[in-house]
């Protein structure tokens, strides 16, 4: 699939700010001024951008470890996005749920976190809704390496394939799940095998590669569309951090090594060399984008600072809905 | 009025409901046949696409249908029996009950989870086939229980909760599925919350749920000859309580007893005296729970007699309980 020029700009432009909001979240973090919990995704983002460029209204995805991306494709508003990451008011749960709840069914975002691998049903569930209405809506369901050892993982499997739902699985395989690597929590090969007993495709994809994420799950997408069942994707990639932020990663004697390897593969780097090398952006036009989108989200950040808290009223509100 | 068993009238609010909402769909394993029957035949009228059999797997079938509810659907999910609803439980307790606190009230999740529960066959189903845990979601935010006691209260406290906006518990027990009662044609709702007093009485308020309500009936019938008046109160729902009724009775009778099928540690006769309690400060007798011991269920017949509440094991402690 040959991606258009006016697309590859636009995939650039949200890899970049994409980068900026989370060098923004580390610098936050690191500053104390954070509420709960930063699992930095940096150096995973071309996963989420490229399978989420394909979603359209009605669509549906849940927000797996807390990757912030997708929001960025669909438009969230910045400054009410850091207010949940905050616990304002003015956030888009009323700073109830914060990063690890942030929800916003309007872009189909549905949350859909906390406990690792709830998920998986839960998205074959929003996946049942779309083909029962007899829509061409698809749910994209995100996750990672370590929750394919959660049970739900093979009943989701099973479910979307034994109901042909219009499912796409898109796991970013960073080799670590918290404190254990990959290797050490399965047998199995690639996430991807898991795909054959299931009678599903299994693609793997290089992760740090944003065409060829956008272009595999473009096609999964549009088969899920057409109503011929979930596909399996694994894109392969790094975690350059830590499970949190704060943890020393004593479990991860080559960590060195790796991040600087990965490094060299970093998505942002090579999307970057990539545009310009095809005479799509150059550097001045980069530049220009890195100063704006900082400026935006800097004013986000001095909005949700700014922004109230939730008064005490708000403490039981919503445990029941009433319409 | 006609009369039709309580498992009939289960699947005419079913019925009812899917007829009257597109969105209302029924799944879990075996529903196309039933497994206590209860929705047999609702294939013929909604087909497949709305009668769906799932794999055994209750994490993955009731977890996606409250994915489905997340996104509008009405899904009705049939958890076979009250014991395997530790395997869901996550989407039960977390992922469902919380779904409208912790996205701001931007999202809601109708859904009904129908379950049995219950034993006291004498026919050895054991410890994991005949429990009550309907207790334990009292404990969590979010969530309504329901518990009927007969064929009229189940049609209308399940269309009820099929119209409720919120998750709801619907606790069925395997025991009463072929009692019958005078059940009403079409539409009606009994209100999630609302206690009913089904014998008024004087002396005792005897609080009951669910099978239970019908050995508290029974036993008060017997007690009479006793020279003793009973209230008996069927709670319907569990969650949320019905604190007026429950403690308006105690009121007016000063003693309370409260009469459960699950275990009586942390279950809910100890919620209902927490709740009588700090509202009165001083009862005639002290506060008789009667429930499960807190052991698990044995499957030996003699054994089973002695594990749950009965006619006249109620009858014998309210006596006491009279005495003291």
């Amino acid at each position: 699939m040959e991606i258009s020029k006016d697309t590859m700009k636009k995939l650039y432009e949200l890899l970049l700010k994409s980068r900026l909001v989370e060098e923004k979240l580390l610098e936050i973090n690191s500053r104390g001024e954070m509420v709960g919990f930063v699992h930095s995704c940096i150096g995973q983002e071309a996963i989420p951008i490229g399978a989420t460029w394909h979603l359209k209204k009605g669509d549906a995805w849940n927000c797996a470890r807390g990757h912030i991306q997708s929001n960025i494709v669909l438009g969230m508003d910045l400054g009410r996005m850091f207010a949940e990451f905050f616990g304002k008011k003015a956030g888009y749960c009323g700073g109830i749920g914060g990063k690890v709840h942030l929800c916003w069914p309007e872009i189909g975002n549905m949350g859909f976190r906390g406990i690792q691998g709830a998920y998986f049903p839960l998205c074959c569930g929003t996946a049942l809704s779309q083909k029962m209405r007899k829509t061409d809506n698809v749910t994209i369901c995100f996750f990672g390496d370590g929750v394919t050892s959660q049970g739900v993982f093979a009943e989701a499997l099973n479910l979307s394939s034994l109901y042909k739902l219009p499912l796409v699985f898109v796991c970013s395989n960073n080799q670590y799940s918290m404190q254990t690597s990959f290797r050490e929590e399965t047998v199995t090969e690639n996430v991807a095998d898991r795909a054959l007993p299931y009678k599903m495709p299994g693609i793997i994809v290089d992760g740090n590669d944003l065409e060829q994420v956008y272009t595999v799950v473009g096609k999964a997408v549009a088969d899920a569309r057409k109503g011929m069942g979930p596909t399996l994707v694994e894109a392969k990639t790094m975690r350059m951090r830590g499970h949190l932020e704060g943890d020393q990663q004593i479990y991860r004697p080559n960590k060195e090594r790796e991040v600087e390897e990965w490094n060299q593969k970093d998505p942002l780097t090579r999307f970057t060399k990539t545009v310009i090398d095809r005479g799509i952006l150059d550097q001045s036009q980069i530049e220009k984008y890195r100063d704006q989108f900082q400026l935006e989200i800097d004013r986000a950040v001095a909005f949700a600072k700014e922004a109230p808290h939730p008064s005490p009223e708000d403490l039981l509100k919503n445990v029941f809905c009433e319409s | 009025m006609r009369e039709i068993s309580m498992g009939q009238a289960i699947q005419e609010a079913l019925s009812y409901c899917m007829q009257e909402d597109e969105r209302v769909f029924v799944l879990g394993e075996g529903v196309v046949t039933g497994a206590f029957g209860i929705t047999k035949g609702l294939v013929d009228k909604f087909g497949r696409e709305r009668v769906i059999n799932t794999p055994l797997g209750e994490a993955g079938f009731v977890g996606m249908a409250v994915g489905a509810a997340a996104m509008g659907m009405r899904p009705v999910v049939e958890i076979m029996m009250i014991d395997f609803i530790t395997v869901p439980m996550d989407m039960i307790a977390n992922q469902a009950s919380k779904m409208s606190y912790i996205s701001g009230g931007q999202m809601s999740c109708p859904i009904v989870f129908r379950t049995a529960a219950g034993g006291g066959s004498a026919r050895g189903a054991g410890a994991l086939h005949s429990q009550n845990l309907a207790a334990w979601f009292m404990h969590v935010p979010g969530i309504k229980v329901v518990a009927p006691s007969t064929p009229h209260d189940a049609k209308g406290l399940l269309i009820a909760s099929i119209h409720d906006p919120n998750p709801v518990l619907f606790v069925e027990f395997r025991l009463m599925y072929a009692n019958k009662g005078p059940v009403p044609e079409g539409y009606y709702e009994i209100p999630l919350g609302e206690a009913d007093i089904k014998r008024e009485g004087k002396d005792v308020s005897l609080i009951a749920v669910g099978r239970m309500v019908q050995i508290a009936l029974e036993a008060a019938q017997k007690l009479t000859q006793k020279g003793i008046d009973v209230e008996v109160i069927d709670l319907r729902t569990l969650s949320p309580l019905d604190e007026e009724t429950i403690v308006e009775s105690v009121r007016k009778t000063g003693r309370l007893v409260t009469l459960d099928e699950g275990y009586e540690r942390g279950g809910m006769g100890s919620e209902v005296t927490a709740v009588v309690m700090r509202q009165l400060s001083k009862l005639k007798a002290p506060v008789l729970t009667i429930a499960c011991p807190n052991a698990p269920v044995p499957v030996s017949p003699p054994l089973e007699k002695l594990y749950y509440p009965n006619v006249p094991m109620v009858m014998k402690k309210v006596e006491d309980l009279m005495k003291s």
